[in-house]
C-alpha cells in the first residue's frame, strides 16, 4: 500500500463549485452562456454535483466539482505524477443518450493555504478514458484518470499546499435546452449508506484518494491518524489480547521443580 | 527499558513468524506446553542445526543518560543434543554480531564478528557450565558498547538453585558509533552446523534507557530495566471475563459471535475467525485477566509468589484493520469504583494495525502507565475483580 505521504484520502470537499473553482479552466474555451450550479449531494458534504445546460455549451467546456488540498507542506521539490480515485456519475445525459462527460482536472501549488496560485503543476487536463456512467440513475462508479497526470518538477515553499481541482468536461456540444450533470462523491454519506451500497455492489473501496508517486512531506506532521490519509477504516478487529508478564523465577517455587524439571540445571554432582 | 519479550505462549508454529512479533522465522517449531513450568499454554521454541533454524527480530534501542548503548538479552535454554558446537543466539548491530556459542561439553563462548569478519573470542567459560542433554539453564548476555573496557561484555548463567552467576566477561573488540541504534536479536541463525537440537523460551531484550522507578528483586536488587533482569519467567495471561460495567457509559467492541467479549480474544493459539470489532472512535473494550494462582491449568505461581514484582508487561493485541490501516490504543484500567468515569484509565500506547493480515502489535509497559509504579502480581490475584486496585486491560479504537 502506498505510504501516507503518497496516498491522501479525500475526506472532505473544500470550497464550493462556482465560487472556489481555482484556475484550472482552459482559458481558450469559452465559458459564457451556460448555467451552472452546485449542490451537496449528501448532507455530510462528501459529494458535489454541477450541471451545465446548452445555451450553448460547447465541446471541451469544463466544470469544476471539487478542490482537494494537501496539508501545508515542507519546502521540497514536487515531481512525479498524481492519480486519483473517486466515485462519479452523470445524472443526466444528452438527449441523444450518447456518452457525454469525462474527467477534467488540474494540479497546482497554492500560496500557503490560500486559493492564490503560486505555480501550476499541470496544464488543464482532459481525460481520454471512460465516460462517466450515464444515463440518469446510474450508480456511482469509482474512476481514476486514464493515466496519472505528470507534474512539472517544481520547488515549493514551506507552508504551500498542492491542490488538485477535479471536475468534468463535455465531449460534445450541447444543443439548447439539453442538460448534463456530473456528480462526484469521495466517501460515505453521513448515514454511511450510499457508498455502502456501492461497496456491496462493486466491491470497491469506500474512500477516494489522490495519490502522488513521490510522497509529499507535511509541515510538522501531527499524529499520522490526523493527516496521513490513513483515513479511518471501516473497522478494526481484534482476535487475541494476551499480556506477557516478566517476573522472577523464584515466584514459581515449588511448581517449577515438578512440571518444569527438564529445564532445571542439574546439580553440580551430576557433571 | 524492555524492548522485546517472547513467552512463546500465544501462538503455534503455524502462526510464525507471528507477524510483527518476529521479522522472519524459519526452521523453528513451537512446542506446546514445552516451556519451563511444564503447564498448559507454557510453550517454547525448538531449533535444530539440521533445519538451519533462525528467528530474527530487528528493533531500535536507546542509549542511557550518558549516551552509551547497552543491550541485554536473557533466554532460557535447554540443549537437548549438541554434537560439536551450536550458535544459540546473537545480538547484531548494523555492522557487528555477537554470538553465544555452546559446545557439546557445555562450554559457552562469546565471539564478535564485524563486517562479516570474525574478530575473535571475547570470553569463554569452563566446560560443563551449561547443561547439555539433561536439564536447562538461563543465560544472560549484556553488551555495553564502549571500547577499552574489560567488562563491557558480561555473560551469566543460572545454577541449580536458579540464581544467576557471572561466568564470562571481556571487551568489545571493535565498535563504531554508527552501528546503533538499529539492532537485532537472532535465535540460531547459523548454517551448516553439526547436529544439534535445543529449546528456548522466556526471552527478553532491554536497552540502556532506565525505567522511571525501580523494582526490587527477591535478592534486594533494584531493577530499572536498563540491564540484565536475572532469571525471569515470561508468561502469557489471557482474559477470563469481560470488564466491569463494560457497557455502562461505554460502547464496547462488538463480538463476531455471541455476546461474550472476552471469549473472542482469549484463545491461544489465536482464532482469527472470531473477534471483537470496532468502527467508532473511543469504542473501548476491557477484560479481566486470569490470575496466576488459578490452577491447575495455569498453576505457575505458588502462593508465596502472589506479591512478587512484575518487571515489565507487554500488551500484544492481535489486530486487523478493515478497509484501511487502523489506530488502536492500549488500555489499562485501574478499578476505583468500577464505573468508567471514576476509574483510572490510560490509553497512552498507540499502534497502527495494518489491513493486510492479522498481526501482533506490542506495547511494552515497564511500569504502570497510570501512576508510574511497578507492576506486581497482586492485582491479578485479587479474588474480586471489582475490588479497588484490580487491573483490567483492553483496547480502544482511535479515529481522528
Amino acid at each position: 500500500m502506498p505510504s501516507p505521504q503518497q496516498r491522501w484520502f479525500l475526506r472532505s470537499i473544500t470550497g464550493s463549485v462556482g465560487t472556489d473553482i481555482g484556475d484550472w479552466f482552459d482559458p481558450s474555451v469559452p465559458v459564457g452562456g451556460f448555467s451552472q450550479y452546485c449542490a451537496n449531494v449528501f448532507p455530510s458534504g462528501w459529494g458535489v454535483s454541477a450541471k451545465v445546460s446548452g445555451n450553448p455549451a460547447t465541446q471541451d467546456m469544463a466544470l469544476p466539482l471539487a478542490r482537494f488540498r494537501t496539508l501545508p507542506l515542507q519546502a521540497q521539490t514536487v515531481s512525479g505524477t498524481v492519480q486519483m480515485l473517486s466515485a462519479v456519475k452523470a445524472s443526466f445525459a444528452a438527449s441523444d443518450g450518447d456518452p457525454l462527460i469525462k474527467w477534467a482536472a488540474q494540479a497546482w501549488v497554492s500560496i500557503g493555504s490560500t486559493n492564490d496560485v503560486r505555480v501550476l503543476l499541470t496544464d488543464a487536463y482532459r481525460d481520454t478514458g471512460d465516460v462517466w456512467p450515464s444515463p440518469s440513475g446510474a450508480v456511482y462508479t469509482f474512476k481514476s484518470f486514464a493515466a496519472p497526470l505528470a507534474l512539472d518538477t517544481t520547488a515549493i515553499e514551506e507552508g504551500d499546499c498542492v491542490v488538485l481541482d477535479v471536475g468534468y468536461y463535455l465531449t460534445e456540444d450541447l444543443a439548447p435546452g439539453v442538460q448534463a450533470v456530473g456528480a462526484l462523491v469521495v466517501g460515505t454519506g453521513s448515514d454511511g449508506s450510499t457508498l455502502g451500497v456501492l461497496d456491496a455492489t462493486d466491491g470497491l473501496s469506500a474512500l477516494g484518494y489522490m495519490e502522488f508517486s513521490s510522497g509529499l512531506l507535511p509541515v510538522s506532521p501531527p499524529p499520522f491518524y490526523d493527516y496521513c490519509g490513513s483515513a479511518a477504516p471501516a473497522s478494526v478487529r481484534m482476535s487475541q489480547l494476551p499480556l506477557e508478564v516478566v517476573y522472577d523465577y523464584s515466584a514459581l517455587f515449588p511448581y517449577v521443580k515438578g512440571g518444569g524439571r527438564n529445564w532445571l540445571t542439574p546439580p553440580r554432582s551430576t557433571e | 527499558m524492555l524492548k522485546f519479550t517472547e513467552s512463546c505462549g500465544p501462538y503455534s508454529t503455524a502462526d510464525l513468524p507471528a507477524l510483527t512479533q518476529w521479522d522472519s522465522v524459519s526452521g523453528v517449531t513451537v512446542v506446546a506446553d514445552g516451556g519451563r513450568s511444564g503447564y498448559d499454554g507454557d510453550n517454547c521454541f525448538e531449533l535444530t542445526a539440521a533445519a538451519n533454524s533462525a528467528a530474527v527480530k530487528s528493533l531500535t534501542v536507546d542509549p542511557d543518560s550518558n549516551g552509551i548503548y547497552t543491550i541485554s538479552v536473557g533466554v532460557a535454554v535447554r540443549a537437548i543434543s549438541v554434537t560439536a558446537t551450536v550458535r544459540l543466539f546473537s545480538i547484531a548491530t548494523a555492522i557487528s554480531r555477537f554470538d553465544v556459542v555452546l559446545s557439546w561439553e557445555g562450554r559457552l563462548t562469546v565471539t564478535q564478528t564485524t563486517g562479516g569478519v570474525l574478530l575473535g573470542t571475547i570470553c569463554t567459560t569452563e566446560a560443563h557450565v551449561a547443561p547439555v542433554g539433561d536439564g536447562g539453564c538461563y543465560i544472560g548476555l549484556q553488551i555495553r558498547f564502549v571500547l577499552n573496557d574489560a567488562t563491557a561484555v558480561h555473560l551469566e548463567i543460572s545454577d541449580q538453585f536458579g540464581a544467576m552467576n557471572q561466568v564470562g566477561a571481556g571487551a568489545v573488540l571493535a565498535f563504531l558509533e554508527s552501528e546503533l541504534p538499529s539492532a537485532s536479536l537472532v535465535l540460531g541463525g547459523a548454517t551448516g552446523q553439526a547436529a544439534a537440537t535445543w529449546r528456548m523460551c522466556d526471552i527478553y531484550l532491554t536497552d540502556g534507557l532506565a525505567a522511571e522507578t525501580p523494582v526490587t528483586t527477591p535478592e534486594g536488587r533494584l531493577l530499572y530495566n536498563d540491564g540484565l533482569l536475572g532469571n525471569v519467567h515470561i508468561d502469557a495471561l489471557y482474559p477470563t471475563a469481560d470488564g466491569v460495567n463494560l457497557d455502562v457509559d461505554n460502547t464496547p467492541w462488538v463480538p463476531s459471535v455471541g455476546s461474550s467479549h472476552y471469549e473472542m480474544v482469549n484463545s491461544h493459539p489465536p482464532d482469527d475467525a472470531t473477534y471483537e470489532e470496532a468502527d467508532t472512535n473511543q469504542q473501548t473494550d476491557a477484560f479481566v485477566y486470569q490470575h496466576p494462582l488459578a490452577g491447575p491449568s495455569f498453576g505457575r505461581v505458588g502462593c508465596c509468589g502472589c506479591y512478587v514484582s512484575v518487571y515489565g508487561l507487554k500488551w500484544m493485541a492481535r489486530l486487523l484493520g478493515v478497509g484501511g490501516d487502523a489506530t488502536v490504543g492500549s488500555l489499562v484500567r485501574q478499578i476505583v469504583t468500577g464505573l468508567w468515569a471514576q476509574d483510572l484509565v490510560d490509553t497512552g500506547g498507540l499502534v497502527v494495525a495494518s489491513d493486510a493480515a492479522f498481526a501482533y502489535y506490542p506495547i511494552y509497559m515497564d511500569r504502570n502507565p497510570i501512576d508510574g509504579t511497578p507492576w506486581s502480581m497482586q492485582p491479578f490475584v485479587s479474588q474480586t475483580p471489582t475490588a479497588p486496585g484490580s487491573l483490567e486491560f483492553g483496547a480502544q479504537q482511535i479515529v481522528s
